[in-house]
C-alpha cells in the first residue's frame, strides 16, 4: 500500500501548542492534565482531546477544565518530558484521523535553546503510535524532521506560499529582522538572504504573559468577582477596557504602565542587536503577544509591521518550508 | 444638489491598510480621493452581457487552452545561494 507523506508544522509554545497540516489549522493550550474517569465519562462527545496511549491524560482546553493536575512547565528540559510528546502526539491526532501516517514535520525552538535541535529531531522522527478516547490507534511514522528557530517560522510565511515556493522575493533576497513575542520569551532574529546572523540573534525573557498577570492582578484588586479566562484578558487588554457590572472599566492606564517597560526592553535590545535597525529592509514582528507590543515597535521601526495571523505564523512558516521540502525532494 | 456624508467603520487590526493610507490623505482631499477609489472599483467590476458575449466569443475564435501546472519548477528568479541556504535550514 502506498502511504503518502503528510507535511505538517508544528508550533509547541509554552503557552500554546498550534499545528497546521494542507487541510486542518489547530491550536489549543498546552496543558497536560490526569485523567479523572467520573467527569470525562459523561462528556466523550469528541469535544476535548484525550489520550488513553501512550498514557491515559486530558490535553489542551479539556486538561485546563476537567483536570485535578496539571502539568505546564516552562523550561529548557521541557522538551524530554512526557508533557511535551503528549502535546506533539495530540495535535499529530487533530489534524489527521489515518490509523497509518507517514510524516514530515517542521518545528521550532527558542533560538537560546536551539542547540538542542537534534534532541528534539530524535524524539519526533520514528514510529509512534498514540489513540484518543473513542478513535483507533494511530501509528505516526515521521520519515523526516527539521527543527529551525523559532522565528523563522513567521519569516517563512510571509515569504512561501503554499506550495512552498519563494513568494516574496525582496524578503526572501534581503535583510530582515524578526521580533517574535512569546508567552515567556521574546526571540529576536536577523536573517540574510534566508541565512541566519548568529551575533545579531537573541532572547529576552519578558512575553506577553507579563503584560497579562498584571492585569490579572489589577482585575483582582479593581474588579473583585471577575472572573475571565486568560484569553478574555487579552481580548480585554487589546480592546483597553472590559465591563464591569455593565460597566465598561477603562484599562488603558494600566496596559500602557504594563506594556512600556516590556516593549521598552525588547526595542532596546532590537536596536542594540540591530544596529539601530536601519540595515534591515523590514522588521516582521510575530507570535501570540504581536498584537499587544506590535503597535509600540511599529511607532519605534518605521519598517516593522505584524505579520498576519500572528498566532499560527511559526506554524504556517513550519509546514510552508514542509512543502518546499517536499517539493524539492519530488 | 445637497452634499451627503455618510460615515463608515474599520477595524484598527484588520483594516490597518486602509486606516494607514486613510491616515496619509490630506484633510482636504480625502473624500475626493475616496470617491476616486470607490467610483475606480464600481467601474472596474461591473461586467456587462456585452462583456460575456465578447469573452464567449473570444474563446469560439481562439479556443479554450489548458496549460498544466508544475508545482515542482524550479524558481529560477530566485538566487542559488537563497534557495541553497533555505534547502539547508535545520540541518
Amino acid at each position: 500500500m502506498e502511504v503518502n507523506t503528510v507535511n505538517i508544522g508544528l508550533d509547541l509554545g509554552y503557552s500554546a501548542t498550534k499545528a497546521v497540516s494542507t487541510r486542518r489549522k489547530v491550536k489549543f493550550p498546552s496543558v497536560v492534565g490526569t485523567s479523572d474517569k467520573a467527569r470525562f465519562s459523561f462528556s466523550q462527545d469528541g469535544a476535548g482531546i484525550i489520550l488513553a496511549e501512550p498514557a491515559h491524560v486530558l490535553v489542551g482546553e479539556q486538561a485546563v477544565t476537567q483536570s485535578r493536575f496539571v502539568n505546564r512547565r516552562e523550561d529548557r528540559s521541557w522538551i524530554e518530558s512526557a508533557e511535551y510528546y503528549h502535546l506533539a502526539l495530540a495535535a499529530l491526532t487533530e489534524l489527521t484521523t489515518a490509523t497509518v501516517a507517514e510524516l514530515r514535520i517542521v518545528t521550532g525552538l527558542p533560538v537560546a535553546f536551539y542547540n538542542d535541535k537534534d534532541i528534539l529531531r530524535n524524539l519526533l522522527l520514528g514510529e509512534h503510535r498514540a489513540t484518543r478516547e473513542g478513535r483507533r490507534a494511530q501509528v505516526f511514522k515521521v520519515t523526516d524532521c527539521r527543527v529551525i528557530p523559532q522565528p523563522f517560522g513567521a519569516l517563512l510565511a510571509e515569504a512561501l506560499d503554499d506550495r512552498g515556493n519563494v513568494a516574496d522575493k525582496a524578503l526572501a533576497t534581503g535583510n530582515v529582522g524578526v521580533i517574535d513575542v512569546g508567552g515567556k520569551t521574546t526571540n529576536l532574529l536577523s536573517v540574510s538572504r534566508l541565512s541566519e546572523i548568529g551575533r545579531e540573534t537573541a532572547s529576552v525573557n519578558v512575553g506577553a504573559w507579563d503584560v497579562v498577570r498584571a492585569v490579572r492582578g489589577w482585575l483582582a484588586d479593581h474588579c473583585p468577582n471577575l472572573d475571565l479566562r486568560d484569553h478574555q484578558v487579552v481580548d480585554a487588554i487589546v480592546a483597553r477596557q472590559v465591563k464591569y457590572y455593565g460597566e465598561p472599566q477603562d484599562l488603558g492606564p494600566v496596559v500602557d504602565a504594563a506594556l512600556e517597560p516590556m516593549a521598552e526592553q525588547v526595542i532596546a535590545q532590537a536596536t542594540r542587536l540591530w544596529n539601530g535597525g536601519a540595515n534591515l529592509d523590514a522588521v516582521l514582528v510575530s507570535g501570540g503577544g504581536a498584537l499587544l507590543l506590535g503597535p509600540a515597535i511599529e511607532a519605534y521601526f518605521r519598517h516593522a509591521q505584524v505579520v498576519s495571523e500572528p498566532v499560527f505564523a511559526n506554524a504556517l512558516g513550519y509546514w510552508r518550508f514542509a512543502q518546499h521540502l517536499s517539493n524539492a525532494q519530488q | 444638489m445637497a452634499k451627503v456624508t455618510i460615515s463608515f467603520t474599520l477595524d484598527d487590526n484588520k483594516d490597518k491598510r486602509l486606516l494607514r493610507w486613510l491616515e496619509s490623505l490630506p484633510k482636504r482631499g480625502r473624500s475626493e480621493a475616496i470617491r476616486e477609489v470607490l467610483t475606480a472599483h464600481l467601474d472596474h467590476n461591473s461586467i456587462t452581457l456585452q462583456d460575456i458575449y465578447e469573452a464567449i466569443m473570444d474563446l469560439k475564435r481562439s479556443g479554450l487552452a489548458v496549460t498544466p501546472q508544475d508545482d515542482s519548477r524550479p524558481q529560477s528568479d530566485v538566487p542559488a545561494d537563497v534557495l541553497d541556504n533555505l534547502s539547508k535550514l535545520g540541518l
